[in-house]
């Protein structure tokens, strides 16, 4: 998958419309599930998506061989989330577009304390995490990216990220500590 | 993953191995042990292929807002000389045509599949609702025919190419099996094909050169808002026209759409009384579907929806 995303930005690079296409199918549902982690509202957070595919284009020619093209758009994806949210910071109030609703329906009833672990706590424990460490530890664990590549997304160094990383660890290490001494009391 | 030191990271390893064996498989995929990235493809939010579509063709206009609109200057010759002979002659045309052009149609009703054998040799099996038409000249000097619906198309190999005109597609055969889907009710417009043996080439209107290249065992889709079909996309054989073992297979299908395809199938009237869900999709697969109700029961049970018999079929309601 890889490649086939830096083979698309070779091509893309070269004005071909169709890895333009096959690139936009491939990363679009990511990236709108990404941008609503920040804007929490599909619709925008599939406007965003489409604008930065948009800009993508417009600035085909300055895509390097080297960079990741995934990093780049995930890198506008965030900074117009960003942008967004501090223009419509009264705005957001909760979910809307019927956001993961379902999701959360679904695992409800396993959600008391002194539950199972399962992926609903432990996405608690990383939200609660302070911002740039869960989203260093998002960009890397949820989608996939590399630390350099997440170092291009929010424009710090790769080690800052693994700084980043390895405290949230740290974190959920205490975290899950703290859940199995409370388990074992109940 | 390398986001501790080599000491640590043995220190991590050793923590990991000493907890309960059902957590470790969190804990493994949380610092980066597990053999792939953690939680890939953890969406929350469906995007269903269409929603897909759709966002890409908002892209293509905000791309090129002026290539959007068709180049339709052609020079036309308009005919300035003696146009009383000329309507003359294309009244004679006309009634000369009149005959082999009369449209031939063959229609599968609602609650049966037919099955329809061509002048040319090849067959069509109608899905129920299905119907195609041609005219008198099918078979000597053109082999072009027109679908309103699905239909499972069997041709004979010949010199004359095979098209068939589907909701502003067309799609060109040789000698071939294949399936077309293509419902000018359905809210997307939509129109598939799948090919289970030879090749097709499949486009748009008569824009040939968009066209997609499809062998054994691909399918390729194209709705009104997008510019090309979709490049061609693998498909199990016996996946391709599942309606003729009278199977129902909705892949993420709106339920406007699959309750059309249960009216078809059953000759059924149902009325989808709950608008909000309208454009919501559902997958399912039914290898023998007893009745329409036992499918529309569990679409309810699955989407929180009740229903009613009525007169002709059921009421669905929220």
């Amino acid at each position: 998958m890889a490649e086939d995303i830096q083979n698309w930005a070779a091509k893309i690079a070269k004005s071909d419309r169709t890895a333009f296409d096959s690139l936009f199918r491939k990363l679009y549902p990511v990236l709108v599930n990404f941008a609503c982690r920040y804007v929490r509202q599909k619709s925008i957070a599939a406007d965003i998506v489409q604008e930065s595919f948009v800009k993508l284009w417009e600035k085909r020619d300055t895509l390097n061989e080297n960079g990741s093209v995934k990093a780049y758009l995930y890198r506008t994806v965030r900074n117009r989330c960003l942008n967004y949210k501090r223009d419509h910071a009264k705005e957001i109030v909760g979910l809307d577009d019927g956001l993961p609703q379902l999701a959360d329906n679904k695992t409800e009833s396993e959600n008391n304390t002194g539950a199972e672990l399962n992926m609903k706590l432990i996405k608690r424990w990383i939200d609660e995490l302070p911002d740039r460490q869960r989203e260093a530890f998002q960009l890397s664990r949820f989608e996939g990216l590399d630390h350099e590549e997440v170092a291009g997304v929010m424009e710090v160094s790769p080690n800052t990220v693994n700084n980043h990383i390895v405290a949230a660890l740290d974190k959920l290490r205490a975290r899950y500590n703290n859940y199995k001494k409370e388990k074992k009391e109940v | 993953m390398t986001d501790y030191g080599k000491k640590q990271h043995g220190s991590v390893k050793k923590w990991i191995a000493e907890q309960e064996p059902k957590d470790r498989k969190f804990l493994r995929e949380l610092w980066g042990e597990g053999s792939q990235p953690a939680f890939q493809q953890q969406e929350e939010i469906d995007i269903t292929d269409q929603e897909i579509d759709q966002a890409l063709s908002r892209v293509h206009q905000a791309i090129e807002p002026d290539e959007a609109r068709e180049d339709n200057t052609g020079n036309f010759n308009v005919f300035p000389l003696w146009p009383k002979l000329a309507a003359a002659a294309i009244l004679l045309i006309i009634l000369a045509t009149g005959y082999v052009l009369y449209p031939r149609t063959h229609y599968a009703p609602y609650g049966e599949i037919a099955t329809a054998e061509l002048p040319d040799g090849s067959t069509v099996q109608l899905n129920s609702g299905s119907e195609i038409s041609y005219n008198g000249l099918f078979g000597t000097t053109n082999r072009e025919i027109s679908l309103e619906g699905e239909g499972y198309f069997s041709v004979r190999t010949a010199d004359e190419p095979f098209l068939v005109e589907a909701n502003k597609t067309t799609i060109e055969v040789m000698g071939t099996a294949f399936n077309a889907r293509s419902w000018t009710d359905d809210p997307s417009e939509k129109t598939e094909v799948a090919v289970s043996e030879g090749s097709v080439s499949f486009f748009p209107g008569s824009r040939r050169e968009l066209a997609v290249r499809l062998g054994e065992g691909e399918k390729s889709r194209w709705s009104s808002e997008m510019e090309h079909p979709v490049p061609a996309e693998e498909i199990e054989l016996e996946k391709i026209a599942e309606w003729r073992d009278k199977k129902l297979n909705f892949n993420n299908q709106h339920l406007e759409a699959i309750f059309k395809e249960l009216e078809r199938r059953f000759d059924v009237q149902i009325d989808l009384e709950a608008e909000s869900m309208a454009g919501e999709t559902l997958t399912a697969y039914y290898s023998e579907p007893k009745s329409a109700e036992s499918v529309i029961e569990d679409i309810c049970r699955v989407k929180g929806l009740n229903y009613a018999p009525t007169a002709n079929g059921f009421r669905v309601y929220e």
